[in-house]
């Protein structure tokens, strides 16, 4: 009888694990079938574009018509590869140097301060770039050059584009370079390198991988950037022969003609849309097969090369008096950084100086009419867009975690496959997003421009982030804290649910905030989406409604309301202010936590501070 | 000791933090129960300011919503014929190509030729403005350089470019969606001229005659001033506007707000 009983609870059991661990598979594969869906979608939609003009014309047509009912976006195509091109040396250049000081020449002190500093420059949102460029940047180089145009054009783009990739390529540069085992550097000095010789011929090629994969992804960022693009860009008929010649990209092509267009152009957009999606997807496969590629091999050669041994001697003693190259990098490196710090605060300082003197507390909370506008609908339907993103976002995102973390097998070609699709997801730009999420839930699931079309296609674009972070966080979790649990007779389920997912709290509230961030800032998927016009409160999800960053850009259009776009732009920076520091707060806690749980602090203080320093006492 | 307390305030943030977005999310759902009635207006971005500040005022004596979409004329007729809007708004007359719907002029506006305030010039000939956004040549003696044009489906530009006999912009023309940033840019170029709502002009930026007529309100009424087009509001055919959404219409047509547009410098019909 007792065995009976024991029986069934135990297959009851069982079955309850599996069920789970199904479910949280099934969360896993989500994201994989939403990279399908939007591809498949887009491409039913733009189908009729395509036939119509057919696949070569559309793509090698220079004429954009709606009248004429022609659509060729060669154009744009041509307009998006020079910016690109032009961008990435620019912000590249930028972002490796400032990426080589923080990790090498930062002092300690500072060093938390300057890694807030490249957050907040991935934090601010592109229309606030975009009014910076529109009102400050252009004006100046009219002054400058006195070019035969409004300062719209090739010039004005890069410089605010390499300044919007540049928090990315220093991000994961650093994290590469962060990564290259010190024994190389310590190597290097024995052997009598200098520091500056050091970190610039040995660290750098060491980090090259992750380098390129940064670059990578800076690429898919500028290639994917739309509103600033599109409110300086100037979207002329022409091509970027020029640094100041307006032209157009396949962004800026989508956001300008997207609002009036008629069936046939509508189609056509969303067919730019698609090839735009389509040379994302393969920046994203081609980093795919860097990471294959073993990184190793650069230092190999060069070690090779030193063994077929063409007067070993010599050669290290050019080396020696080459110093003064590295010398000069060093300090070129210091001023980038100074100038990418300076930057920030130029246009923290040019927003709040044109901003703050109208922010009142009536335009903040005061009730909005169409005779008096204020900002309190937007707060509204902003923190709607959040809530209802993040309550769709939450458990799908933690779930894939879960089962990323904690039930698949390391390293399966399942596991393979949906990182690879959760890093696709990341890539794909927000306009594309918008376009889908306009097409799908706007026009398809019949929702119409509303807040819960928006907060759908809002949780598409959060999901990555909160994967990524959550996993990370769960992945912090040391194993025997799982053992403890498992020897106390506790099942997976109950282990994940009661041992690990409170321990990774603080990882999945830093996904939560980052996900704000990533809602407030965003534009673009919004406007294609839930609206720009927002003068009421919104009263239910299926009102249109407008976001704090889309009124920016609806302030900017209409002319009448600059103040009110810088005002509305000022609140937007002191939020991500506010987010930024709120994360920084968290992981500070939770890391004294952690180490203090470990019940050693004072000694692993000590020894935190020893790596910290390693680069500067030796 | 002093730990604890780091990670208990970072906890009671977080919380307070939470609590809020709910406290925000109950209270924008609560809304829900008492909907008051609703008119959805959209199109151009020129007609815009006019249908706003006569929203404002229908507001006060009438327990309405009024939500003004600005986009284009062209959005605001499709938007119509696809039963988006209770009534679009255009800037220019209604082509014969724009089937089921139908138009009614609200009032006369006027297209502004305007140039940063510091540009040393008054005046500039039709020739002139049709070679700059033609073929990108500058206006000679002016300093005028690079035009500033619209995007395709504006009204603004179409009336422009048919009064004007404009055919393709030359490619160093910039097209700008919405009047306002037209209007930025000028602020701060001192070599390009663009054009907009005569309603909409500012004292941020300078008018220009053209071929010695000064763009004034006088000078629209009269026709002596050539670049001028109809505001219209657009109405599907066959479809009756909801009882609300006629107050309104009904309200646009009258006297009473005939005289605000007036005041604001456009010209009205009904005179």
């Amino acid at each position: 009888m007792i065995d009976d009983e024991k029986k069934k609870k135990k297959s009851a059991f069982r079955v309850k694990e599996k069920v789970a661990k199904a479910s949280f598979a099934l969360l896993a594969t989500f994201s994989v079938l939403v990279v399908f869906i939007i591809i498949g979608y887009l491409l039913y939609a733009s189908i009729p574009a395509f036939s119509k003009a057919g696949f070569f014309n559309f793509i090698f047509g220079t004429e954009w018509s709606a009248q004429k009912e022609v659509f060729g976006i060669w154009r744009m195509i041509v307009g998006t590869f020079v910016l690109t091109a032009c961008t990435i040396p620019l912000g590249g250049t930028f972002a490796i140097f400032t990426a080589v000081w923080l990790v090498f020449y930062c002092p300690r002190k500072i060093k938390k301060i300057f890694t807030q500093v490249i957050n907040l420059l991935a934090g601010i949102p592109s229309i606030v770039y975009g009014l910076f460029g529109y009102k400050f940047l252009m004006p100046i180089l009219v002054d400058i050059f006195h070019p035969n145009s409004a300062g719209f054009g090739l010039l004005a783009c890069t410089i605010i584009l390499s300044v919007m990739i540049l928090p990315t390529i220093t991000s994961v540069t650093k994290n590469s370079l962060e990564s290259v085992p010190s024994q190389y550097y310590e190597g290097a000095l024995s052997l009598g390198c200098s520091r500056n010789q050091a970190v610039w011929r040995v660290m750098l090629p060491a980090a090259k991988k992750g380098i390129l994969s940064a670059i990578i992804l800076g690429i898919g960022r500028a290639v994917g950037e739309t509103m600033a693009v599109q409110m300086i860009v100037g979207n002329g008929a022409g091509y970027p022969w020029g640094a100041f010649v307006p032209f157009t990209t396949l962004t800026s092509n989508i956001v300008e003609n997207w609002g009036y267009a008629a069936p046939p152009e509508q189609s056509a957009l969303i067919a730019d849309g698609f090839i735009l999606l389509l040379i994302v997807l393969m920046l994203n496969l081609s980093l795919l097969a860097f990471k294959k590629n073993d990184g190793g091999k650069f230092f190999a050669k060069k070690f090779r090369g030193d063994k077929a041994g063409n007067g070993q001697e010599d050669m290290q003693k050019t080396y020696r008096r080459r110093g003064s190259a590295q010398n000069v990098l060093c300090i070129l490196s210091w001023i980038v950084s100074m100038f990418t710090a300076a930057i920030l605060i130029f246009i923290i300082v040019f927003v709040f100086v044109n901003g703050l003197p109208h922010v009142s507390f009536d335009f903040l909370f005061g009730e909005s009419s169409n005779a008096h506008a204020t900002l309190a609908p937007a707060f509204v339907s902003t923190i709607m867009l959040i809530v209802l993103a993040l309550a769709i976002a939450l458990p799908f995102g933690v779930g894939a975690a879960i089962y990323l973390n904690e039930y698949a097998k390391l390293g399966s070609i399942f596991v393979k496959t949906i990182r690879l699709f959760v890093d696709t997801l990341a890539g794909i730009p927000s306009i594309i997003f918008g376009l889908f999420g306009m097409v799908f839930f706007v026009q398809a699931m019949n929702m119409g421009y509303s807040l819960v079309a928006g907060s759908f296609t809002l949780a598409l674009i959060i999901l990555p982030t909160i994967i990524r972070s959550t996993e990370q966080s769960l992945s912090e979790v040391p194993d025997s804290m799982r053992e403890a649990s498992y020897a106390l007779g506790a099942g997976k389920l109950r282990t994940v649910f009661v041992v690990v997912l409170p321990r990774s709290l603080s990882g999945i509230i830093t996904a939560v905030i980052l996900s704000v961030g990533r809602i407030v800032g965003e534009s673009a998927a919004l406007i294609f989406t839930v609206g720009s016009s927002c003068t009421f409160i919104p009263q239910s999800y299926a009102d249109s409604a407008a976001s704090l960053s889309v009124l920016v850009w609806k302030f900017m259009s209409n002319g009448l309301q600059v103040n009110e776009a810088y005002a509305t732009a000022s609140v937007l920076i002191i939020f991500v202010l506010m987010l930024n520091l709120l994360v920084s707060a968290i992981e500070w806690g939770a890391a004294r936590k952690n180490r203090r749980e470990k019940g050693q602090v004072k000694n692993n203080e000590k020894r935190f501070f020893k790596t910290e320093s390693r680069y500067r006492s030796i | 000791m002093k730990k604890t307390r780091i990670n208990k305030v970072i906890t009671v943030l977080a919380a307070i933090l939470c609590f809020a977005v709910l406290i925000f999310a109950t209270t924008a759902l609560a809304g829900c129960g008492a909907r008051a009635d609703t008119i959805i207006v959209s199109g151009s971005s020129s007609v815009t300011p006019i249908m706003e500040k006569l929203a404002a005022e229908y507001e006060k004596t009438h327990d309405v919503r009024i939500t003004v979409n600005m986009s284009s004329s062209g959005a605001g007729i499709s938007d119509t014929q696809n039963g988006l809007n209770d009534f679009g708004m255009s800037s220019r007359e209604l082509k014969d190509s724009e089937k089921g719907i139908t138009g009614e002029t609200l009032c006369m506006d006027g297209i502004a030729l305007i140039v940063n305030k510091e540009c040393n010039i008054d005046n500039v000939t039709t020739d002139s403005v049709k070679a700059l956004f033609e073929n990108g040549s500058a206006i000679p003696d002016t300093g005028i350089t690079a035009a500033i044009g619209r995007d395709a489906s504006s009204g603004t530009r179409s009336a422009f470019d048919e009064l004007l006999e404009i055919g393709e912009y030359h490619n160093s023309v910039a097209t700008l969606a919405e009047t306002g940033n037209v209007i930025e840019v000028i602020k701060s170029s001192k070599n390009s001229l663009g054009y907009i709502s005569y309603g909409s002009l500012t004292d941020s930026v300078k008018a220009v005659s053209l071929d010695g007529v000064v763009c004034s309100y006088e000078t629209i009424v009269s026709g002596e001033y050539k670049l001028q087009r109809p505001f219209v509001l657009v109405t599907r055919e066959g479809a009756e506007l909801s009882e609300t959404a006629r107050g309104f219409y009904d309200y646009i047509m009258s006297d009473a707000a005939q005289k605000i547009i007036t005041k604001n410098g456009y010209i009205s019909v009904k005179q």
